[in-house]
């Protein structure tokens, strides 16, 4: 007669071999905590960037809106540029990697904004 | 700054944008320009500085300035066209000022010896000159036209153009205050 627990016992160390992280491969990368990319939206107003800082994760998309009556660029040196962006026009950028991008409006210098990209 | 050519923004323009904010704060700021004053003088100014930026533009060699100019005739061209689609909207007919006035007869003085110069003093004495009177038009959008304006569209107008010009007066002294950006 078989053990009333052997069937259990073999379900749960089949349960643990299948989930245990020893059976990942070493070169798999861990889950990231909030693996689900998010959008965030960035607001050009009054010749602003809104918000100036942000912080993003790798797999986000950032997307800027020009709010103003003039136009606006994005541009990170080497890293991303939306060229001309219009009044009313959005332009958006997905964050591939790691890094901390400075980025300014080619048209105004003084606008200033940063991404953290985590 | 070239000492030959040493700015001098003509009193009259000075004057005009001057005598405007002492005159306001003597009497009550209430009793600044009409909204139909307000919009001549946004439009002359706007006008103003994008013929300058066209002249710069014929003129200039310089990169960091051409850049500049170019801005000045793209985005005081979009004002221009928000100030009178607002106007229109709202049924102001633009009326001329002793302000509005002075702002284009010092213009003309102005336009007359950016004409007379070349290479760097030209680049020279734009800039300086968009320094002033970017400073000039914020002081008087701030100090006079935002408080004078009596309809709540075309204050927030103005509120929301007052960083613009801002911005270009930072600008304009970030190109002043790096001389070797003008070295042909």
């Amino acid at each position: 007669m078989k053990h009333p627990h052997t069937g259990l016992a073999a379900l749960l160390l089949t349960s643990s071999l299948l989930f245990s992280p020893v059976c990942s491969s070493a070169a798999e990368p861990k889950p990231a905590p909030n693996a689900t990319p998010q959008i965030h939206t960035i607001l050009i107003k009054g010749l602003q960037f809104i918000p100036a800082e942000l912080q993003v994760h790798v797999g986000d998309t950032v997307i800027w809106t020009n709010a103003d009556i003039v136009p606006h660029t994005i541009r990170a040196s080497k890293a991303f540029d939306s060229k001309n962006l219009s009044a009313g026009q959005s332009w958006q950028w997905v964050a591939q990697k790691t890094g901390h991008f400075n980025y300014a409006c080619a048209y105004h210098p003084t606008m200033l904004g940063t991404l953290s990209v985590q | 700054m070239n000492k030959i050519y040493k700015l001098s923004m003509p009193a009259v323009t000075l004057l005009s944008l001057g005598s405007l904010i002492a005159g306001a704060s003597v009497a009550n700021a209430v009793e600044g320009p009409s909204d139909a004053q307000i919009v001549a003088i946004v439009l002359a100014a706007d006008t103003i500085d994008v013929n300058y930026g066209n002249i710069a533009l014929k003129r200039s060699k310089n990169k960091a300035v051409r850049e500049f100019a170019q801005r000045m005739v793209t985005d005081h061209s979009a004002v221009q066209q928000s100030v009178i689609g607002l106007a229109t909207k709202l049924g102001v007919t633009a009326e001329d000022s002793p302000t509005s006035d002075g702002l284009k007869q010092g213009a003309v003085d102005i336009t007359a010896k950016l004409n007379s110069l070349r290479g760097k003093a030209f680049d020279s004495f734009y800039v300086d000159n968009e320094v002033s009177y970017h400073q000039s038009v914020t002081g008087a959008v701030d100090s006079v036209l935002i408080p004078s304006a009596r309809n709540a569209e075309l204050k927030s107008a103005l509120q929301g153009a007052q960083p613009l010009f801002l911005r270009h007066l930072e600008h304009a002294k970030m190109i002043q205050a790096d001389r070797s950006a003008m070295a042909h």
